[in-house]
């Protein structure tokens, strides 16, 4: 009974974040925006700025940092939003597995499909940017636990928000905040890095984050889509 | 009292308008947060009675209706 | 969790008549006076006493005497995020109707506080650093506490069914109930990488007792405050929801024969 009862409970999350996976794969243009965009803002920086390098060095690290946000943002919106109109929320939310597993499966894929690229994509803007030698590994590194914070955090407010027409805007008013920690350390992660100091304990920091979001979110994010997507 | 005189005490050695725009700005905020709620709820009862009173008067309509609707119809 | 209620012993009655949005609109019309004269004493001895007899600050002069307002908006703007928070859960757990109310009414309330924190925190900035806006660490986080409250408010009003505001903007509070220590900790964090504090606002530990004691009374003084406009939001939201019900009609026509 127990070994049938774990196996349950995993196949509900592999089973989300299969389908997740393969419905990404089918829509890859729409999957593939977030990164575009994630480029394109990158080269309205030089231009707003400076095209100086000594100058852009300086803000590299921030400035991925906070496009990095605002691409997962941008995405984060429709994870339950499709599930919701044909209707698999409901079917989720009946099933007799535990929850927050089917919701960390999506977000596990959520994560793969941008955060992910979003990470690998960074070395490449930091280059654009002329970003120090040193700051490329920290960036790698806090990028991809960072955007998985991102990504869980964003579900929450993606569930809260799943039923409401204009859910979008008001999803980046509720999370904005929530991201704050998150861009602090991510970003002192690199300067840390840049300046010779030992770029670690801020990584740390990320990473309790991370442990502590993975705990909790799925199981915030089940609470928020139980009130709300029945209204 | 700290201050010599009340000159001083507004003055406060140049920082008065700090300080009493910071009261000033305070103080109009808590006035609000208390009398908004006050004018509210007497709108608000004012309110529950203009529903009551639309109510009485649609049960009073209905009631002077139905005896004219008999009465056109013996005509 | 509905079934939770079903077990409770009955001497949890008064649990229950606690949450009857009934008995509290007319027991709090009784507290109402009491409390309202209370802040009112509290709050002008510890204005009085904090602007006019407390000795002024060595490094900062008379600016300084913006601490008895800047501190207690800014410690009950934090509590009352709590308080909201704490309301929210008593209703998800008990099914409580007037936690939800108590709710929906602090959040304006906080906000309040949490923007009178933030304008005497900008006028304290100017003569202390020169300028009005400083990324301090404390205004930081004050700024990110008026956002999550904004997003409390924002979540309310979005949705049509009182049922879903509730739940929903209480489940959005506790999750910044988890954050705001985690956002305070950060932003200190923050503030002394980028800038080594020069001259802090509010050293309380070091702060005379003549000093301080104006600081008490101006938080128990808003804490009083805060009791007495909560209670009047209360009020009125429960009037706005219940406002089908037989109790509020006669209380409705009462007032408009008396």
């Amino acid at each position: 009974m127990a070994i049938q009862g774990t196996r349950k409970m995993d196949s509900g999350f592999a089973a989300w974040l299969r389908r997740d996976l393969l419905l990404a794969y089918r829509r890859r243009g729409e999957v593939a925006s977030p990164i575009v965009f994630f480029i394109m803002v990158s080269t309205l920086i030089p231009l707003g700025l400076t095209p100086e390098a000594a100058q852009l060095a300086k803000v590299a690290a921030g400035m991925i940092w906070i496009m990095a946000l605002l691409a997962t943002l941008l995405s984060v919106d429709g994870l339950f939003a499709s599930d919701y109109q044909d209707g698999s929320l409901e079917q989720m939310l009946i099933t007799p597995q535990l929850l927050p597993l089917p919701i960390l499966g999506k977000v596990t894929a959520h994560w793969l499909t941008t955060g992910l690229p979003l990470t690998l994509v960074s070395p490449l803007l930091g280059l654009m940017m002329s970003l120090p030698s040193a700051g490329y590994l920290p960036l790698l590194c806090s990028l991809a636990l960072g955007t998985a914070c991102l990504s869980l955090v964003g579900a929450v407010g993606a569930a809260l928000t799943v039923s409401l027409r204009k859910g979008g805007l008001l999803l980046s008013l509720l999370v904005m905040p929530l991201y704050m920690p998150v861009i602090i350390f991510g970003t002192a992660t690199v300067s840390y890095a840049v300046d010779g100091v030992n770029w670690l304990p801020p990584l740390a920091i990320l990473g309790a984050m991370f442990a502590a979001s993975v705990a909790l979110c799925p199981m915030a994010a089940a609470g928020a889509l139980r009130v709300t997507a029945s209204n | 009292m700290y201050f010599e005189s009340i000159e001083a005490l507004l003055n406060m050695s140049g920082h008065g308008v700090y300080v009493w725009s910071s009261v000033a700005v305070t103080l109009a905020a808590m006035l609000w947060l208390v009398s908004a709620p006050l004018l509210n709820h007497r709108a608000l009862l004012k309110e529950v009675n203009r529903d009551i009173q639309r109510q009485q008067d649609r049960e009073l309509a209905l009631k002077a209706t139905v005896p004219t609707d008999n009465h056109k119809e013996s005509h | 969790m509905s079934r939770l209620s079903n077990w409770l012993p009955t001497n949890w009655q008064w649990f229950n008549r606690l949450g009857s949005p009934r008995w509290f609109y007319h027991r709090s019309e009784r507290w109402l006076p009491w409390l309202s004269l209370a802040a009112l004493l509290v709050l002008a001895t510890g204005l009085v006493w904090g602007l006019a007899f407390a000795p002024e600050d060595a490094k900062q002069g008379n600016s300084f005497r913006i601490i008895y307002i800047h501190v207690p908006a800014a410690f009950l703007a934090q509590s009352g995020y709590f308080i909201m928070a704490i309301a929210g859960a008593i209703g998800l757990i008990w099914k409580m109707k007037i936690s939800y109310m108590v709710m929906k009414a602090a959040a304006p309330i906080g906000a309040a506080l949490t923007f009178i924190a933030l304008f005497t925190g900008a006028v304290w900035g100017k003569p202390t650093w020169g300028a009005y806006w400083v990324w301090d660490a404390r205004i930081t986080s004050m700024l990110i506490l008026l956002f999550l409250y904004a997003g409390v408010m924002a979540l309310q009003y979005a949705y049509h069914s009182v049922d879903a505001a509730s739940k929903a903007s209480a489940i959005l509070a506790l999750v910044g109930t988890v954050n705001i220590p985690i956002i305070n900790k950060s932003v200190d964090w923050w503030y002394t990488l980028h800038q080594p504090a020069t001259i802090k606002l509010t050293s309380a530990p070091s702060m005379h007792m003549d000093m301080f004691m104006p600081l008490l009374v101006m938080i128990v003084g808003f804490y009083l405050f805060y009791a007495v406009a909560l209670i009047l939001h209360t009020r009125n939201e429960i009037l706005r929801r219940e406002r089908k019900t037989s109790w509020v009609r006669e209380l409705a026509t009462a007032k408009a024969g008396g």
